[in-house]
């Protein structure tokens, strides 16, 4: 059953492929630390392809940690074969997502597809499903070097005091990845110039950890086709917002949405809700080495703008929460969603996700009690109340402190699986002690004259 | 020259099966019969152009019963040479959509009309092309127009668009056409049937024609005539 399926798959892709005029087709697959890899094949090896995969040096799935050659097999998925967008119409270009299996025919449990689809089948034995919307955010500039932001507009602006580039640039981004089959809720400018925010529409977690990675490229891809650089480092100026990747979960059990709460609810999500959201609350310092794995991610932390710093929730979109609660009327509302407002889009999508489910399960299955919203604003706190939340909640500023928080606890172990764990930390411990090193500008600004 | 419809009869027997032959000959039919079950070749029945008959001549009715039922699971059409003018035995065959038999004595001119008669139906069965008002599917080239203009369907929509259009006026709830479309290698749930549901709609423009309805708390259908515009 399973196999035709397989072979109907097949035969359409090879169908469509030849149908575009598809000339080169893109084996796609994501490295430990998140970056896209790939490598091309030509049309005449598609059918080939599809049936038993195609070899490569399996090492560039280390990332940065790689070490020895070692063969493996790039399994292409049919169901994610996807014409780009930027390419041309004659002799164009397709992509396909892959998965990395051994030459024994294992899948790699380096693999982070597989690493997500190994918490998904967990989730799966007890017929819950997890669903992921994200809104990520980035910045337009004119190229990598001067740093300069495209525009000068501002939250929600429509029209700038400088050129439209930016309006025109998140137009046809939009266009491409509606055509290459990504969803979009909604997009608008973002608070700083240059900074763009889309929404995802939701989707279940492993196609979105799919299409956030191919979202990644078509916004640099579209963007490079106009001369512009499009970076979504989580925090590139000192002066401005960071870039985040706020995620709106819910989990469903068939047609139900276990957040939904079907009495009456203070938090306004049902006890399991509650349960996730304390299990993400309680385990946050461990599994953000996952949603936030860069030195650069800990900038936008540490920086007390919008971004996420302490471990508490509210209802309100408020500066400084790690989650809010959204205000949901109904019963039994199937919109009913919790959004974690930690990870940058730098993050390893397929990791997080996987390390989310495993803090949020902890506490959904150990009934964890959810604490009361902080109500505040942060700004209006006095200076002792803030002293106090400094202490309990504050989350990890550097990635030293973060590295040392997943270390002391086991979800991010849970969430990668041993071997995975061992390479990415090996590799975060290299990142901090190779930035220990580092001279910084802030350095040669303020003692230069010593 | 079409390929010729294989006709495999089971448990018929001399003379019966040489008249039928014979008879068969000149026809577009090509007649092989074997004993039992177990001389079926599975894999030649899965082709497209098959029928079966089963024969409960020289059987006796519990076998005659058990052939019949295996039959019916290989979904194809099925003749059923009646042992008795026992109607009742058939009861349960009737509500296969793929069922029709012969009462003794079987007649072979009888069996070859209702032959064509099933090869007809299956043929029919096996259209490649649904077309509803506007949008035409060609499940043999997986080509879909709309307004004679092609669609870019990705390969979930087109199973989900084709499952649809197939039986219009049927509800299908989220549950089983995510069983039937996304099968066992799928980690979403019924959510992701709205979500597919949503991008299929804005491609075969949906606000203008309404191709697909929703069912409130039950699911989706496609619509038996959509409306013209």
């Amino acid at each position: 059953m399973v196999n035709e399926n397989k072979e109907n798959q097949i035969s359409y892709v090879l169908t469509k492929a030849t149908e575009n005029n598809v000339k080169f087709i893109r084996l796609w697959f994501t490295d430990i630390f998140g970056s896209v890899k790939g490598f091309g094949i030509t049309i005449d090896e598609l059918e080939k392809v599809l049936h038993e995969g195609a070899s490569f040096d399996g090492a560039s799935i280390f990332g940065s940690e790689r070490f020895q050659e070692s063969e493996m097999i790039a399994m292409p998925d049919p169901t994610t074969f996807e014409i780009l967008p930027w390419r041309p119409e004659e002799n164009s270009v397709a992509k396909i997502t892959c998965e990395i299996i051994n030459k024994d025919g294992t899948p790699s449990s380096l693999d982070s597809r597989f690493i997500l689809k190994k918490k998904l089948d967990e989730l799966k034995e007890n017929g819950l499903n997890f669903y992921v919307a994200p809104e990520i955010e980035y910045f337009y500039l004119e190229d990598a070097e001067s740093m300069k932001p495209i525009d000068e507009k501002t939250y929600f602006d429509q029209i700038g005091s400088h050129s439209d580039l930016g309006s025109d640039l998140r137009r046809k981004t939009v266009i491409g990845l509606e055509k290459i089959g990504i969803p979009i809720q909604k997009f608008h400018h973002e608070v700083s110039p240059g900074q763009q925010e889309i929404s995802l529409r939701y989707n279940d977690s492993l196609t979105m950890a799919d299409n956030i990675q191919t979202f990644k490229l078509v916004v640099k891809e579209t963007a490079m086709n106009e001369g512009v650089f499009a970076t979504f480092m989580p925090k590139p100026f000192e002066e401005f917002e960071g870039n985040g990747m706020h995620l709106h979960i819910s989990l469903f059990k068939a047609e139900k949405n276990l957040f939904a709460h079907e009495k009456k609810s203070k938090s306004g999500i049902s006890k399991q809700g509650e349960g996730f959201t304390a299990g993400l609350l309680k385990h946050v310092n461990e599994l953000m080495l996952a949603t936030n794995q860069w030195v650069n991610s800990y900038k936008r932390i540490a920086s007390l703008n919008e971004a996420p710093s302490y471990r508490c929730w509210s209802k309100n979109p408020d500066y400084g929460n790690l989650i809010t609660i959204p205000e949901i009327r109904r019963k039994g509302d199937v919109s009913s969603r919790i959004e974690f407002r930690l990870p940058d889009p730098g993050c390893n999508p397929y990791l997080s996700f996987s390390a989310i489910i495993t803090a949020g399960l902890q506490g959904m299955q150990n009934n964890y009690k959810l604490e009361p919203p902080m109500e505040e604003s942060f700004p209006s706190l006095s200076k002792d109340d803030l002293v106090n939340f400094e202490d309990k909640k504050r989350l990890a500023q550097d990635l030293g402190t973060s590295i040392k928080n997943a270390e002391e606890g086991t979800i991010l172990k849970d969430a990668l699986g041993e071997e995975a764990y061992s390479v990415f930390l090996n590799g975060k411990k290299r990142e901090w002690s190779e930035y220990l090193k580092s001279v910084s500008e802030f350095e040669l600004k303020n003692w230069i004259n010593l | 020259m079409e390929e010729k419809i294989i006709v495999t009869a089971v448990g018929l027997s001399n003379p019966k099966s040489e008249e039928l032959s014979l008879k068969l000959k000149s026809s577009d039919f090509n007649l092989i019969t074997v004993d039992n079950f177990e001389g079926l070749d599975q894999e030649e029945v899965k082709g497209n152009k098959q029928l079966i008959i089963v024969s409960g001549e020289d059987l006796n009715l519990d076998l005659f019963k058990e052939n019949l039922r295996k039959a019916e699971e290989l979904e194809k059409n099925i003749i059923a040479l009646m042992p008795l003018k026992d109607m009742d035995l058939l009861i349960q065959s009737f509500s296969s959509p793929y069922f029709d038999f012969c009462l003794p004595p079987h007649d072979v001119s009888e069996i070859t009309l209702r032959l064509i008669s099933a090869a007809g139906k299956s043929s029919q069965e096996d259209k490649e092309i649904i077309k509803i008002g506007p949008l035409v599917i060609n499940q043999e080239s997986y080509e879909v127009t709309l307004d004679e203009v092609k669609i870019d369907l990705t390969f979930k929509e087109y199973e989900l668009l084709k499952h649809l259009a197939a039986k219009p006026g049927r509800v299908f709830s989220r549950e089983s056409l995510l069983h039937s479309v996304w099968e066992y290698d799928y980690y979403g749930g019924t959510r992701t049937v709205d979500v597919h549901v949503r991008r299929l709609r804005s491609k075969i423009n949906d606000i203008k024609y309404n191709f697909i309805e929703t069912v409130w708390n039950v699911g989706y259908r496609f619509q038996v005539n959509p409306p013209k515009i």
